[in-house]
């Protein structure tokens, strides 16, 4: 059972960018000689997100957002088994 | 709270693994886990490593829209019983999902009438759904109040098991 607001794909470029306020300091700091920063997106529901909406919101939020962006930003789909992984950006 | 971070860690694990897989880099180790270890700043969820190199891995549970959560949870406690009350009631195979549009039920003994016509409504309905076939309410069941009116609840039929 799911609620779905009416203007859902506006708001989820807002979750995303969230995300990327809280948790883009956190991976900047621990930044150090080749280390990778990865930032895991986790989506637990089918009905209201897929691939396809959140690497759209993700490509908006990149492209607006002027803080240090991770080295790569991952989905993790965790509705079904087995999880499944998408490399949603690699880079600014 | 130990659980749910296992099981961030754990998907922190699977997506670095993939990324470890994609550069050659074998199987991947966990390394340390600062946000266990510093607490003077905040810190990554934990740190892998593969044969190249290592990685800073942060989790974060992605909701499409803010109070998600807090939403999912009235939902889930206003009809949390119709889904146990369907369990294997339904006459077919696979399972069904309810979405509920705009993420308001209504509330008190209207929301109660309104929960009680979607339940003969969902009985009626989903036997005859075919996967991914989609139905709402019909307008007339709006009797009840406004919680049950068309196009405010939206039923998917799955025929796969889940």
């Amino acid at each position: 059972m799911r609620a779905r607001p009416a203007d859902l794909e506006r708001l989820r470029p807002e979750q995303v960018l969230r995300a990327s306020q809280a948790k883009a300091p956190k991976l900047e700091a621990a930044r150090a000689g080749h280390r990778t920063t990865v930032l895991v997106l986790e989506s637990a529901e089918v009905a209201l997100a897929n691939r396809e909406l959140v690497q759209a919101a993700v490509d908006e939020v990149v492209g607006r957002y002027d803080g240090a962006v991770p080295d790569v930003i991952v989905l993790v789909e965790t509705d079904s088994l087995p999880w499944s992984v998408h490399l949603l950006r690699r880079g600014r | 709270m130990r659980a749910r971070r296992e099981h961030e860690r754990l998907a922190c694990r699977v997506a670095i693994q993939a990324l470890a897989d994609e550069r050659e880099g074998g199987a991947v180790r966990l390394v340390s886990i600062p946000e266990d270890a510093e607490h003077r700043a905040p810190a990554v969820d934990a740190i892998f490593a593969d044969r190249v190199g290592e990685f800073a891995a942060e989790h974060t549970r992605l909701d499409s829209y803010a109070a998600q959560s807090d939403t999912g949870a009235m939902i889930d406690g206003r009809l949390g019983p119709l889904e146990q009350a369907f369990a294997g009631q339904l006459g077919a195979p696979g399972h069904y999902q309810l979405i509920v549009l705009g993420g308001r039920l209504g509330g008190g003994a209207r929301g109660t009438a309104a929960l009680e016509a979607l339940n003969g409504w969902i009985r009626e309905t989903a036997p005859r759904l075919s996967e991914g076939e989609t139905a709402s309410p019909p307008a007339e069941r709006a009797g009840c109040g406004s919680c049950c009116a068309a196009g405010r609840y939206v039923l998917v039929a799955r025929r796969e098991a889940r």
